[in-house]
């Protein structure tokens, strides 16, 4: 993988791109904020648990001996529960957030988010069709298979749609972005067409039930979460990063990148096969949460520059504090019900949003 | 709760021991209940102490919905429920998600997850099963008879060609309308009269000639919506027999709807709205409601 992202003249792009000593208070303040975040995703919930408790549950849990007085109930909370819950929820967060960075960076636009290449949209497409015609796609042998159809169903209906928006905007072996972007409004149109359809076709409860997956939950967790879709977006997390001078030369523009000895060709295309798996993942255990993606790159952006060697880990630090979080809030605001995160982030993304389209409005630039 | 149980070991042995004895007895204890039918059967049956949660659906009685809440039967969280410390999870088939329901029988909390099924044999099964669960057979077998016997008494009061239709307000989109499967379609088969939308499945909106043609003689309006009088000057609506006649009528779905223990009084209630048209009409006479 690293051989796309490796520069021809590897003394040139140092030249251009020699990073000015790093300042460490930001690191700083973005790892204390993560550790914060776990801890607070392993303390609050529902359940009101001493912090005493907390500790000998997780030690418990960990090295399987009694140590501690909690009780059966709260180390089941604390470790099949919430740990899963806090560590999926990070994962999610930071994999969102350098997706969106690096999608960001391939459409060179800020505004951009991992919805522009299809992901989301054919995610949900395809886990709304089972959940309205589960009944009559999952018969027989493949009725079993009926608690995990549905995150292999988003999973799959995000990468076909976006491999398809790839293929609409590819001729002759180059990517034009501005038809990438086309395709990808013009095709989430059309799922979001036929999503329709099935709201229309679909009883009472099978609304209800689409309605809230749409709203994202963190909430259906468990290990078995993070073992299946956790390495992919952990995929994302390791490979993302090594294209961090590839994704600084694009935003200088196709033309410099080739010029800086890369293929901004296989670039776009790494990128946004990886940005899709991550997003694909996440949606396919989480239901749809967003302005993760959007929002999070862009105040890093603010924050600490362009520079996606910074750009990337401060990214996947600050997405993860934002989702673990967010589902703190979520899950205890309304205890012991839950609401769903996608309205929390939504809730903090929107107004964020917009305060960031109107500033730029009036410097006049979009950058 | 699971704060409390740490400081008096003599409480904890307490709980041990009922929870032990209701391990034999099989009758649970601590119920969190998720679906408004079941909740109501739990009062209906005397068995409301042992309520420790309900979902939002659980709206009647009124006390119930001072219980701790545990949010929508679809969307439940594993850790809310479990913070009640429950010993068994009440709900219906539409409970889920499916992966939080997987959490909570892996936290071996019993989770009971009956058939509704919107007919009158369906509601008394549903009773009878509650009644199983909670080890309250004998009140459950009266309740249902007496259910069973209220609808029976009601039914076939009404001549089946009176057409009836149901209908929800879609804010100022027009209407969506009850055809099979739905609630509202079962309540009217078991008054005995019909549903000019038999032949459709599920909820669908409403075209404005579609609404002349099914010719209505009776038009239920879901109740949390709007002022009744409106609804003889819409376009859809205006010219069917049903506006004509002044027999538009707003009813109290949650109530009406609900296929609990109520059944028996909202067919009864239902059957006696559509005969003298009397009954929850926003306090509007017949004449005052007729069109020129």
């Amino acid at each position: 993988m690293s051989v796309l992202a490796r520069p021809a003249s590897p003394s040139l792009l140092r030249a251009v791109s020699r990073l000015p000593r790093q300042p460490l208070l930001p690191w700083l303040l973005l790892s204390s904020l993560l550790l914060g975040s776990i801890l607070a995703g392993l303390s609050f919930g529902a359940a009101a648990i001493p912090g005493v408790d907390v500790t000998t549950a997780l030690v418990s849990g960990l090295t399987g001996w009694r140590i501690g007085d909690h009780t059966v109930a709260q180390e089941l909370i604390v470790w099949q529960l919430r740990l899963p819950r806090v560590l999926m929820g990070g994962l999610i967060g930071a994999g969102l957030a350098v997706a969106g960075a690096a999608v960001q960076a391939v459409f060179r636009n800020p505004l951009a988010d991992p919805g522009l290449i299809g992901v989301s949209s054919g995610s949900a497409l395809a886990a709304i069709t089972l959940i309205v015609l589960g009944d009559v796609i999952l018969v027989g042998w493949l009725s079993q298979f009926e608690a995990v159809a549905l995150p292999i169903a988003a999973f799959t209906g995000g990468l076909i749609t976006t491999a398809l928006i790839y293929r609409i905007s590819t001729m002759n072996g180059t990517t034009r972005i501005f038809t990438l972007l086309l395709a990808g409004v013009a095709i989430s149109a059309l799922t979001g067409a036929v999503t329709g359809v099935l709201t229309y076709l679909a009883d009472d409860g099978q609304l209800r039930t689409l309605t809230f997956w749409s709203m994202g939950s963190l909430g259906g967790l468990s290990w078995q979460s993070l073992w299946t879709a956790g390495p992919w977006i952990m995929l994302t997390l390791i490979v993302l990063p090594f294209f961090r001078q590839a994704l600084n030369a694009l935003l200088l523009g196709e033309q410099v990148a080739q010029h800086l000895g890369m293929s901004a060709q296989r670039i776009k295309k790494v990128v946004i096969a990886i940005a899709a798996v991550a997003v694909g993942a996440s949606v396919a255990v989480a239901g749809m949460i967003g302005f993760v993606g959007l929002v999070v790159p862009h105040l890093m952006r603010l924050w600490l520059g362009p520079d996606h060697r910074r750009l990337l880990p401060a990214c996947a630090l600050s997405g993860a504090s934002l989702l673990i979080l967010a589902d703190v809030i979520a899950r205890t605001i309304a205890a012991p019900a839950e609401i769903p995160i996608g309205i929390i982030t939504a809730l903090i993304g929107s107004p964020f949003f917009l305060w960031l389209l109107l500033s730029q409005g009036q410097r006049g630039q979009f950058s | 709760m699971l704060r409390t149980d740490r400081r008096c070991t003599g409480q904890r042995l307490m709980a041990l021991c009922l929870l032990l004895w209701s391990g034999l007895a099989g009758a649970a204890e601590r119920i969190v209940v998720a679906d408004g039918a079941l909740t109501e059967i739990l009062y209906a049956l005397g068995a409301e102490d042992r309520i420790v949660g309900v979902d939002t659906t659980s709206i009647y009685p009124p006390e119930a919905e001072d219980l701790p809440n545990i949010g929508y039967l679809r969307a439940l969280s594993a850790e809310g429920i479990l913070s009640l410390s429950p010993d068994l999870l009440l709900t219906t088939q539409d409970a889920g998600p499916s992966a939080v329901l997987n959490q909570l029988r892996q936290a071996n909390l019993r989770v009971e997850m009956l058939e509704a099924d919107y007919s009158a044999s369906g509601t008394q099964a549903l009773i009878e099963r509650v009644g199983q669960i909670v080890g309250l057979e004998d009140e459950a077998e009266a309740l249902g008879q007496e259910l069973r016997d209220q609808v029976e008494a009601a039914r076939d009061q009404i001549d089946p060609d009176t057409r009836i239709l149901f209908v929800l307000r879609g804010g100022g989109r027009g209407f969506m309308v009850s055809g099979s499967g739905t609630r509202a379609h079962a309540l009217i088969e078991l008054t005995g009269a019909s549903n000019p939308l038999a032949a459709m499945d599920g909820y669908k909106p409403l075209a404005n000639e579609a609404a002349l043609e099914l010719a209505p003689d009776v038009i239920l309006v879901s109740h949390m919506e709007g002022d009744v009088a409106a609804l003889y000057e819409h376009p859809a609506l205006q010219h069917t027999p049903a506006a004509r006649h002044g027999r538009i009528h707003s009813i109290d779905d949650t109530h009406w709807l609900q296929f609990g223990p109520r059944l028996g009084e909202a067919v009864t209630e239902l059957s006696e709205l559509i005969r003298n048209g009397q009954g929850d009409t926003a306090g509007l006479s017949a004449d005052s409601r007729m069109t020129p």
